[in-house]
């Protein structure tokens, strides 16, 4: 039976909070003030490249709790100091089946024949051209780019159905702003701003809810509507 | 009672029925028009329509371009574009083939916007 790595006390170049690590570790973040620092261990072309005193740190917000942290701009994944949780900051590509939650701060694609098969993912920006089961949440926007299917619905702050595609939802649209140029049919998307529909674009929807709307000639509505002033979207 | 528009060219620009004047049945201009007035029935236009702010219009209206500052009741059709300006307020139904409602604008009702779904 192989020999468990030993633990060792380790401190933070940051804020001198000590932690314990396996004597193994290469890079860790510091649970006290949430700063990525790298063992002194590592091999020296990996430490030559972290500068403590010039660490470039982001706001990082925990998808769960809503805990915020601080994590280097160079790190690719981190845990919530609060809850936990692992949170991956880079991208992902999901091609084929995806089961289980995803948190990105990042870009996620659901491919062509992709399919998000967990119950949430959360994402900066989200190319969606497959399938999910799961609510999508896109933090800056969620493209529709394929001939694209969701289950739980999507929320976020824009939504852009491109030329060509289309988009079937089984249940409800949340978004701040949405610009269809696509097909688009649901049962209600609301958007809490502006809803401009291109002269290729089409929506046919139970209700769809906007502070204000633009169709372009040749653009389509088939909908019971209603235009509120700008309200923010209650997320179900 | 039906409002229809004589030749004449002082007249051909714009067909108004005032403000302060109250209407008891249907309007129908044979051009462009602008309504002040208080309606208690639809009005048809063949051309473009104005709806100002004074207006009310219990009953529908149809038109081709359309401009919409007051309150239509029972639903709006525009052959062309329809605009809803803030303050305006519309019910039951916005028809139209291009369509602009601008924030502030109050609408609930049926949306059938575009070229195939004029029927």
């Amino acid at each position: 039976m192989a020999e468990l790595p030993q633990k060792i006390e380790v401190s933070c170049p940051e804020c001198g909070q000590t932690q314990r690590e396996s004597e193994n570790f290469i890079s860790t973040v510091c649970r006290g003030c949430g700063a990525y620092f790298k063992s002194s261990r590592a091999p020296m072309n990996a430490r030559k490249k972290v500068k403590r005193a010039g660490i470039k740190k982001r706001e990082l917000t925990c998808a769960d709790c809503g805990a915020v942290q601080m994590v280097a701009d160079e790190a690719q994944s981190s845990s919530c100091l609060e809850c936990g949780r692992h949170l991956e900051l880079g991208h992902r590509v999901i091609e084929g089946e995806h089961l289980g939650n995803l948190v990105l701060e990042g870009e996620l694609t659901i491919g062509p024949k992709g399919n998000f098969g967990g119950s949430k993912a959360r994402a900066a920006r989200i190319v969606l051209q497959g399938r999910a089961n799961g609510f999508l949440e896109a933090v800056e926007w969620l493209k529709v780019e394929g001939q694209a299917h969701l289950r739980s619905g999507a929320s976020g702050e824009v939504l852009e159905v491109r030329p060509g595609a289309s988009l079937e939802s089984k249940d409800t649209l949340l978004f701040r702003s949405g610009q269809i140029d696509g097909e688009l049919r649901c049962r209600t998307a609301q958007f809490s701003g502006p809803l401009k529909v291109g002269s290729t674009g089409k929506i046919i929807a139970e209700q769809i809810v906007f502070s204000e709307l633009t169709v372009d000639e040749g653009g389509r509505i088939l909908s019971q509507g209603e235009a509120r002033m700008a309200v923010e979207p209650v997320v179900a | 009672m039906e409002t229809g528009t004589k030749n004449n060219p002082k007249e051909r620009a714009a067909s108004l029925a005032g403000h302060g004047l109250q209407i008891f049945g249907d309007v129908r201009l044979e051009q462009d028009g602008v309504i002040r007035a208080k309606v208690k029935g639809n009005v048809h236009a063949s051309g473009k329509l104005v709806v100002t702010k004074e207006a009310e219009i219990s009953g529908a209206v149809v038109g081709g371009d359309i401009r919409l500052e007051g309150r239509v009741e029972a639903g709006l059709h525009g052959r062309g574009r329809v605009w809803l300006v803030a303050q305006s307020v519309l019910r039951t139904r916005c028809a139209a083939k291009v369509l602009r409602i601008e924030p502030g604008a109050d609408f609930r009702g049926e949306l059938r916007i575009g070229d195939s779904l004029d029927g």
